[in-house]
């Protein structure tokens, strides 16, 4: 008699071609071996035949409503620490658009006597009060500043005529340099447009000369003992234009 | 000028995903927003599987419940690392996987089969006591499930495994933890000890007379 393990896996599939041709050419002299696989397919017949479905709609239903319970947890986390981030930049935008659109209802524009009236204080800035270089750092970056160009010797925030702005003591390969960045475009009096460029220049009331130019939204003042040329190529380095 | 390359991201439809449960490369490429609806679509169809499997395993309907919603709830977590080959076998694995790791422990009675030899099995034919076509002609569903709850644990999840879910030797093997020389010793016991089963409620409640001229 074949082997009833080979009777099973013949009837199950689980054998190769040149087995089962061996399995078929014994079964064709062997009665013990026939009824043994008829015995074989009548179990699997009536496991397959006879066993019905069990009902499970409500246990499905269930299934469903934890997957999707899984699902809002899964989208909530994402979002919370996907955009993250962005609530936060929201947050801190309508605080300052806020604080600047109040101020701008009582100002304007910037005089350069207030102006002059900053130069030298950036210079006596205390340790203590100084913003951080990381800070600094970011400040510039958002006015896509060439870092690697410029040292930054110290900075802090001010407020010039009602308007907040950032200070800036820096260092480029000319020597020293005081900047503001304002967060929004602010108008100066007494600087004006050079043809040609991106820049407003003058002087302050102290004759100290002055540029002015705008990126990405927010206005810097450039200050120096150098001339307006000067100072404007100097700009053109530590802040190229990108198009 | 435009390049007139564009690319479009959608879910995968019932069609995309084949009779075999195999998914389609839209769903492959799907966004993440779609997981939920693959999965859910490929386990409805192959939802009562699980369960009828979680039944007969547990044999208690609560534990079923329990057992087979928690089985779909770790295939939905671990479904980015399903293979896209055979969807029912992948989730009847973890459904196995489960039951022998958490359940197993709560069912109660001596139903573990002792000594295996996997290269060993008894012909059923030659101690049948009833001819087939007498014993099965008059067996419904109720009376053979009652007949498969007294085979152990072991066979009767082999034999689940590959005459009710049509499973290959190797996916049970790979489902049950077991080298597939095991498997097919099982099955074939699984399958003997089902039929004296059968025979012995039979005659236990009356359908045929011991003895009886057949």
């Amino acid at each position: 008699m074949i082997d009833p393990l080979n009777l099973h896996s013949y009837l199950d599939g689980e054998l190769s071609e040149s087995e089962r041709k061996q399995i078929e050419a014994k079964l064709e002299t062997c009665q013990a071996s026939r009824e043994e696989l008829a015995a074989i397919q009548s179990v699997k017949t009536v496991l397959k035949g006879r066993l019905e479905p069990q009902t499970c709609d409500a246990t499905w239903a269930a299934c469903q409503a934890r997957l999707k319970e899984i699902e809002r947890v899964e989208r909530s986390g994402n979002f919370v620490s996907k955009y993250s981030w962005a609530f936060a930049m929201g947050v801190a935008a309508v605080v300052i658009v806020g604080g600047t659109l109040s101020r701008h209802a009582q100002q304007s524009s910037i005089s350069t006597g207030a102006l002059a009236g900053f130069v030298g204080k950036t210079n006596r800035m205390t340790p203590e009060k100084a913003l951080s270089e990381a800070i600094s750092t970011d400040v510039l970056s958002r006015v896509d500043a060439n870092l690697s160009r410029l040292q930054i010797l110290n900075g802090r925030e001010v407020v010039l005529e009602g308007q907040l702005a950032t200070a800036l003591f820096v260092r480029d390969a000319n020597g020293p340099l005081q900047m503001l960045v304002f967060p929004t475009t602010a108008n100066f009096e007494n600087l004006t447009p050079v043809s040609g460029t991106r820049y407003s220049a003058g002087e302050t009331s102290s004759k100290q000369n002055a540029i002015s130019f705008e990126v990405n939204g927010q206005s810097v003042v450039m200050f120096g003992q150098r001339s307006g040329e000067d100072l404007m190529r100097s700009a053109d380095k530590n802040f190229p234009e990108t198009k | 000028m435009a390049l007139g390359i564009s690319l479009s991201i959608k879910a995968p439809t019932r069609e995309e995903i084949d009779a075999k449960g195999r998914i389609g490369p839209a769903m492959l490429f799907g966004r993440r927003d779609y997981k939920k609806d693959s999965f859910e679509q490929q386990a409805e169809r192959v939802f009562s599987s699980v369960f009828g499997t979680a039944l007969r395993l547990t044999r208690s309907r609560e534990e079923a419940e329990d057992l087979a919603q928690e089985a779909i709830v770790r295939a939905y977590e671990a479904y980015d690392r399903f293979d896209g080959t055979n969807f029912k076998a992948w989730i009847l694995r973890i459904t196995t996987n489960l039951y022998i790791n958490k359940y197993r422990s709560r069912q109660r009675g001596p139903m573990m089969a002792s000594l295996e030899d996997e290269n060993v099995a008894e012909p059923m034919s030659t101690e049948a006591q009833i001819p087939d076509r007498q014993l099965f002609d008059g067996m419904v569903g109720a009376e053979v499930e009652k007949a498969l709850k007294s085979v152990p644990e072991e066979f009767r999840l082999a034999v689940i495994l590959s005459d009710v879910e049509e499973m290959s030797y190797q996916e049970i093997a790979d489902a049950t933890g077991v080298p597939i020389g095991t498997v097919r010793s099982r099955i074939a016991r699984g399958r003997a000890m089902l039929r004296r089963s059968l025979e012995s409620y039979a005659l236990k409640e009356g359908f045929i007379k011991e003895g009886e001229d057949l």
